[in-house]
C-alpha cells in the first residue's frame, strides 16, 4: 500500500501548489497582461474537487477529520471500543450509498456525453473522482473498523489541539533573530 | 417530522463520535431518502458543486499562506515589536502579548495556532518576569481567540460561502471589533496588573521601536495585500488570498528563512490536509442546507418566530445563548455551517444586517474556543503549560468574562461592526 500513499501525498502537494500558482498567474496575467485565460477558473475548480475528494480518504488514514468526542470518552474501554466500531460502520455505510449515488451520477453524464465548459473534454472524466474517492473513503474507514475489532489501536477522528501543538516542537532557527 | 429525523439523526451520530462531516452528511441523505423525491445521483451533484463555489477557494489560499507565516521567528518577531511599543506599561509584557496576537492574528488566520506560536513564547517569559502562570495563560488563551475574529478568517469565508454575504465585508467588519476587545483585555490587564503590582519593563528606545517594527513589515504587510486588495477592487477575496500565500511564501523562504525550500512540499501537504478537513465538512454541510431548504425548515422555524412577535433583541438573547451553549461541544466552522443557514433567513425577516449577524456568531464561536468542556484554546494552552486542562478553564475563566461583556456590546451595537464595511463599500 506505500504506493497508494505517496501517490496520495504527492497529489495533494501537487494540486496545491498548482492551484495557487495558476490562480495567481491569472491575475498577474490580468492586471500585467490585460489577458485571462478563459479556461483557468475551470480548471482550478476540477483541482479543486480532486483535492477535496481524492483527499477525504487520505484525511481519514492520517486521523485530519474532527468531530465531536466528549461523549465517546467518558465511556469504559471496552464500551467505547463497541461505539466506536458502529461509528465506523456507519462512516462505511455512507460511504458506500455515496460511492453508488455518484457512479450512477457519473455514468449519466458519460452516457449523454457532455463536454466541459471551457476545457474541451468530456464533463464525466474530471468527475470520476467522485466514485472513486467514496470507494476509497469505504475503504480506509473499513481499515479502522478492523483495527478496531481486532483490538489495535484506532480513532475515526484527529486531534485537533495535538495537531497545533507540533508547531511548539518544531526546532527555531537560531538565528532568526539577527536577520534584517 | 422531517425536522425531528434531520436532527436527531445528526446529534445521534455526533455523539457517537462520527466525523462532523460524515455525520452531516448520512443524516441528510438518510432524511432525503425517507421523506423527500430526490434521486442518490443528485444529492451527490449537490457534493461536487462544493468545488465550484468560488468563494470557498480562498480557503486553502488563507490555510497556506498562514502555514508559512506560522513560524516561531514570525511570532518572535511580532512579540518583540509589541514588547518595545507597550512593554513599558505596568502588566506590559501582558499588554504586549495581546497585541502580539492581535498581529499574529491578522497573518495565521488561526486561533490555535496563534495560542501556540505567541503562547509558547510569552507565557513562559510572562513567568520568569514574576507574573503567576494562571494569569499568563489565562491571558493567552483569550487573546488567542482574536485569529478568527481579525482578518483574514477562514471562518468569516465559511460563513460568507455559506449566506452568500461578501466575505469582503465581513473581513472589513471584523477590523474594529477585532481591535476593541484586543483595547478591551488590554484594559482588564492593566486593572488587574495594578491591583497584583505586576512588573513593568523599561521603555525601549525609539530605534528599537523602529528596528522592530521594519523586521515584523514583511509580515504584516501580509494584512494589508489582503484589505488593501479586496477594498481597492484589485482583487476579489480568493485571488487576495491566493497572492497572499504566494507573498507568504516568498517572506517565509527568501526574506525571514525561517523555512528552507526542502520544508515548503511538507508547509504544502499540511495545508492540504487541514483544507481536505474542512472542505469535507463544508461539502456534507452543503448537502445539509440543501435538506432544510428544499424542506423549508428554517422559513418555518421564521414564521413561527415571527408568529410569536418575538422582537429582534430577544432573537439575539436566544441566538447567542444557542451558540454559546453550541460553542461548548463543537468546533466554529461545524457550528457556523449548521447554524447559519437556519439563523441566516429569520434574522433577516427581523431587519439584522447579515454581516452583524456573521460578527456576532464569530464573537460566539470566539467564546466556545475558551470553555469546556471542548475548548480547542484550553486544549492547546493546557499543552504548551504542561497545566490540567480544568486548571486553564479556571485561569482563563475571569478574561472570558471580558470577551462576554465584549459580546454583549457587539450584539446591540451593531453599529461598532458595520461601519467600516458601511464606509468603504
Amino acid at each position: 500500500m506505500r504506493w497508494l500513499e505517496y501517490l496520495e501525498e504527492g497529489l495533494i502537494t501537487f494540486l496545491m501548489a498548482a492551484m495557487t500558482l495558476l490562480t495567481f498567474t491569472q491575475v498577474i496575467a490580468r492586471y500585467v497582461f490585460n489577458y485571462s485565460f478563459v479556461w483557468a477558473l475551470e480548471l482550478t475548480g476540477v483541482m479543486f474537487a480532486w483535492l477535496i475528494f481524492a483527499g477525504m480518504s487520505y484525511g481519514v488514514r492520517v486521523g485530519a477529520h474532527i468531530g465531536v468526542d466528549a461523549a465517546v470518552k467518558l465511556l469504559g474501554n471496552r464500551t467505547a471500543r463497541v461505539v466506536e466500531s458502529f461509528a465506523a460502520l456507519l462512516c462505511i455505510v455512507y460511504a458506500l450509498i455515496v460511492a453508488f449515488g455518484s457512479y450512477q451520477y457519473v455514468y449519466k453524464i458519460y452516457s449523454v456525453g457532455i463536454l466541459m465548459q471551457d476545457i474541451p473534454i468530456q464533463s464525466w472524466i474530471p468527475r470520476i473522482i467522485l466514485p472513486l474517492g467514496f470507494l476509497l473513503l469505504a475503504f480506509r474507514f473499513g481499515q479502522i473498523l478492523w483495527r478496531l475489532a481486532t483490538g489495535q489501536e484506532a480513532h475515526l477522528l484527529g486531534d485537533e489541539a495535538k495537531e497545533a501543538l507540533k508547531l511548539k516542537e518544531e526546532p527555531t532557527p537560531a538565528t532568526s533573530e539577527v536577520r534584517p | 417530522m422531517t425536522i425531528a429525523a434531520l436532527f436527531i439523526l445528526l446529534l445521534v451520530f455526533m455523539t457517537l463520535g462520527m466525523p462532523i462531516a460524515v455525520a452531516l452528511g448520512l443524516s441528510s441523505i438518510l432524511t432525503i431518502l425517507m421523506f423527500a423525491q430526490d434521486s442518490l445521483a443528485s444529492l451527490t451533484l449537490k457534493l461536487f458543486e462544493t468545488s465550484e463555489l468560488y468563494t470557498l477557494l480562498a480557503i486553502p489560499f488563507f490555510i497556506l499562506g498562514g502555514n508559512f507565516m506560522t513560524t516561531g521567528g514570525v511570532a518572535r518577531r511580532m512579540i518583540r515589536f509589541a514588547n518595545a511599543c507597550i512593554g513599558h506599561f505596568r502588566g506590559g509584557l501582558a499588554m504586549a502579548s495581546v497585541l502580539a496576537c492581535m498581529l499574529f492574528a491578522a497573518v495565521s488566520g488561526s486561533s490555535p495556532a496563534t495560542v501556540v506560536a505567541v503562547g509558547a513564547i510569552v507565557i513562559a517569559g510572562m513567568v520568569k518576569a514574576g507574573y503567576p502562570q494562571n494569569f499568563a495563560a489565562g491571558v493567552i488563551c483569550n487573546a488567542g481567540t482574536l485569529g478568527i475574529l481579525i482578518p483574514p478568517s477562514i471562518v468569516m469565508v465559511v460563513y460568507g460561502a455559506a449566506t452568500e454575504t461578501s466575505v469582503g465585508k465581513l473581513f472589513m467588519a471584523g477590523v474594529i471589533p477585532g481591535l476593541m476587545l484586543g483595547l478591551m483585555l488590554m484594559g482588564a490587564i492593566y486593572i488587574r496588573a495594578r491591583m497584583l503590582d505586576l512588573p513593568r519593563q523599561a521603555r525601549a528606545p525609539l530605534g528599537e521601536i523602529l528596528k522592530a517594527g521594519r523586521d515584523s513589515l514583511w509580515g504584516l504587510l501580509l494584512i494589508v495585500i489582503i484589505l488593501g486588495g479586496i477594498y481597492g477592487g484589485i482583487f476579489t477575496p480568493t485571488e487576495a488570498a491566493a497572492v497572499a500565500a504566494l507573498y507568504a511564501f516568498l517572506i517565509a523562504v527568501f526574506v525571514y528563512r525561517d523555512i528552507g525550500m526542502k520544508e515548503v512540499p511538507k508547509v504544502l501537504l499540511e495545508s492540504g490536509k487541514v483544507t481536505i478537513m474542512l472542505l469535507f465538512i463544508v461539502a456534507n454541510a452543503l448537502l445539509f442546507a440543501h435538506v432544510l431548504t428544499t424542506e423549508r425548515i428554517p422559513q418555518t422555524i421564521a414564521e413561527t418566530i415571527i408568529g410569536w412577535g418575538m422582537p429582534a433583541w430577544q432573537f439575539l438573547v436566544v441566538v447567542n445563548i444557542l451558540l454559546l451553549i453550541a460553542g461548548m461541544f463543537m468546533e466554529p466552522t461545524g457550528i457556523i455551517l449548521i447554524m447559519a443557514p437556519i439563523l441566516f433567513p429569520i434574522a433577516t425577516r427581523l431587519g439584522i444586517d447579515p454581516v452583524h449577524l456573521g460578527i456576532i456568531m464569530v464573537v460566539n464561536l470566539e467564546i466556545g474556543m475558551v470553555t469546556p468542556p471542548v475548548g480547542l484554546n484550553l486544549f492547546v494552552t493546557a499543552g504548551i503549560t504542561k497545566m490540567s486542562i480544568l486548571s486553564v478553564a479556571r485561569a482563563a475563566l475571569p478574561w472570558t468574562l471580558v470577551l462576554l461583556l465584549f459580546l454583549i456590546i457587539i450584539t446591540y451595537v451593531p453599529i461598532i461592526s458595520l461601519i467600516l464595511p458601511n464606509m468603504l463599500f
